[in-house]
């Protein structure tokens, strides 16, 4: 690995990428809904007879966290969608694989360039909201190390997020890859919770046409839906009831596949 | 030999774009690749970088296969259409080859020095989408020339550059010679590459034509008289 060259190109996917004028939007957005979740909350705080068991700004915190990690994923498309096909289409990519660098650090380069960038915009969302509850609430905000901690899982989750992005983007124009993509996580997210803690007993049981493609889903392609589920248990301090071996391994393999489907689909524009 | 292709096949369906193609270019040579439009000669740059596959045959640039990356250390590359984008300013865009090429001292030097062989210091702070095309493809060249390259593969050159570009472009690549570099150009433009040029190959339909230096393979004739017998029978 050149990590020289890995480094530079990882800048510019960063320079590239934060210029996406979706960013732009969605931190408006952001705003809008830090704004929003804390007057809804403080209204429901001033309703006599209601208790809330944590502080009412701990509280606005994890509705926030909610909104904002579903929007995660959705980001993530957004910017994985342009990401090797904006270089593709302006004519980019050949001027860069003319360097001495080989395709996979190209790619590993892109995809985590990208990938930051979403993570950065998160967890800026995340200090906004934290601030603003806390100055609203006189301060009274605990910072459970937990949401933090989920910063992990989340990265990962954009990670493979952008790469599934990137794959599809190579076979299909910007808006159909957009929608692709959306219903495919859509759909992985629903096969993940679905059989995602059915014992393997009842796995295979009653197989119609609907369940044998969620099956296919839910074991050919990365577990978003579960690693989803992770990022906000560890953010809620709550415990873990996936074997976090078992989801390695599956993510490892899963999104190794894709990775290595992604050489061989760029290599096969190349032709 | 600093480039040596041997038997390569490359078609896209059932066309050929490169049939059984051998070339030798040596060391230190300037080397003109000539072919009607379609004969192939962009298809043998890009596969000379790797960036399409050849169905069949080997190529290596100092004797390392072209499809490690290795062997493209030390090439300065003018694409075609030499294109980066828009939001960077031609500084950024010097950084960024500068970076890759592997200079970490002495960049703001270098690109002092290409910005003023290529007579674009004055548009250092523009933005590429504010450049025309003249501009673009002085940028392009200013690009090729940063690092320490020993082969220089240019493709068509001499397009949308105007007169005065087009001699300062010749008297760069002249220099080059000096230095000792090898240039592998690929033009339509017979009479500058004749300038430029001692040794050439012309391609037709994928397939080499003819292959030597210009002045034992022209003789009296001028290089277009050449190539247009050369095409024609």
């Amino acid at each position: 690995m050149n990590w020289n060259k890995i480094y530079v190109i990882l800048e510019n996917t960063m320079a590239k990428e934060w210029r996406n004028r979706f960013l732009i939007f969605l931190f408006i957005l952001t705003v809008a809904v830090i704004l929003l979740v804390n007057v809804v909350m403080d209204y429901i705080g001033q309703i006599p007879g209601i208790l809330l068991d944590a502080t009412l700004a701990n509280k606005k915190l994890y509705i926030f966290y909610y909104i904002i990690n579903s929007w995660n994923i959705f980001l993530a498309i957004i910017m994985g969608v342009n990401c090797v096909k904006s270089d593709l289409n302006e004519g980019v990519y050949g001027q860069i694989l003319s360097f001495p660098v080989k395709r996979i650090e190209y790619l590993l380069s892109r995809i985590f360039g990208t990938s930051i960038i979403v993570l950065l915009y998160y967890l800026l969302s995340i200090l906004l909201a934290l601030s603003v509850f806390a100055f609203s609430s006189e301060g009274q905000v605990f910072i459970d190390p937990g949401l933090f901690l989920s910063l992990a899982p989340n990265f990962i989750l954009i990670v493979t997020s952008v790469t599934l992005t990137v794959l599809i983007s190579l076979f299909l124009p910007k808006i159909s890859a957009l929608i692709t993509t959306f219903v495919l996580v859509l759909l992985i997210s629903s096969s993940n919770s679905s059989y995602g803690d059915l014992g393997t007993e009842y796995l295979f049981n009653d197989l119609s046409f609907f369940k044998s493609v969620g099956l296919m889903l839910h074991f050919i392609l990365p577990h978003i839906g579960i690693i989803n589920g992770m990022a906000t248990d560890i953010a809620m301090g709550r415990d873990l009831y996936v074997s976090i071996g078992w989801e390695i391994l599956h993510l490892g393999l899963t999104l190794g596949a894709i990775f290595v489907l992604l050489l061989l689909a760029l290599r096969k524009r190349e032709t | 030999m600093i480039i040596e292709a041997k038997n390569i096949n490359k078609y896209y369906g059932s066309t050929y774009a490169l049939k059984d193609f051998s070339l030798g270019i040596p060391k230190g040579s300037s080397f003109a690749l000539l072919g009607p439009n379609g004969a192939g000669k962009t298809t043998f740059l890009k596969a000379l970088l790797d960036l399409t596959p050849v169905d069949s045959g080997e190529i290596t640039i100092n004797g390392i296969s072209s499809l490690s990356e290795k062997s493209r250390k030390g090439i300065g590359y003018l694409p075609e259409k030499f294109t980066f984008f828009d939001y960077y300013t031609v500084e950024g865009v010097l950084i960024f080859y500068g970076k890759m090429k592997g200079i970490n001292k002495g960049l703001a030097e270098q690109i002092e020095a290409v910005v003023l062989k290529t007579k674009i210091t004055e548009l250092q702070q523009r933005k590429v989408k504010t450049l025309s095309k003249g501009q673009m493809q002085r940028l392009g060249i200013a690009c090729m020339l940063m690092g320490d390259n020993d082969l220089l593969l240019l493709d068509e050159p001499f397009t949308g550059l105007d007169p005065i570009g087009i001699k300062d472009l010749k008297e760069i690549l002249r220099g080059l010679q000096v230095e000792g570099k090898t240039l592998l150009i690929n033009s339509h433009i017979l009479s500058e590459v004749e300038q430029i040029c001692d040794q050439m190959a012309i391609l037709n339909k994928g397939e080499l034509v003819v292959e030597g230096k210009i002045t034992e393979l022209a003789g009296d004739a001028s290089l277009e008289d050449f190539f247009y017998e050369k095409i024609k029978s």
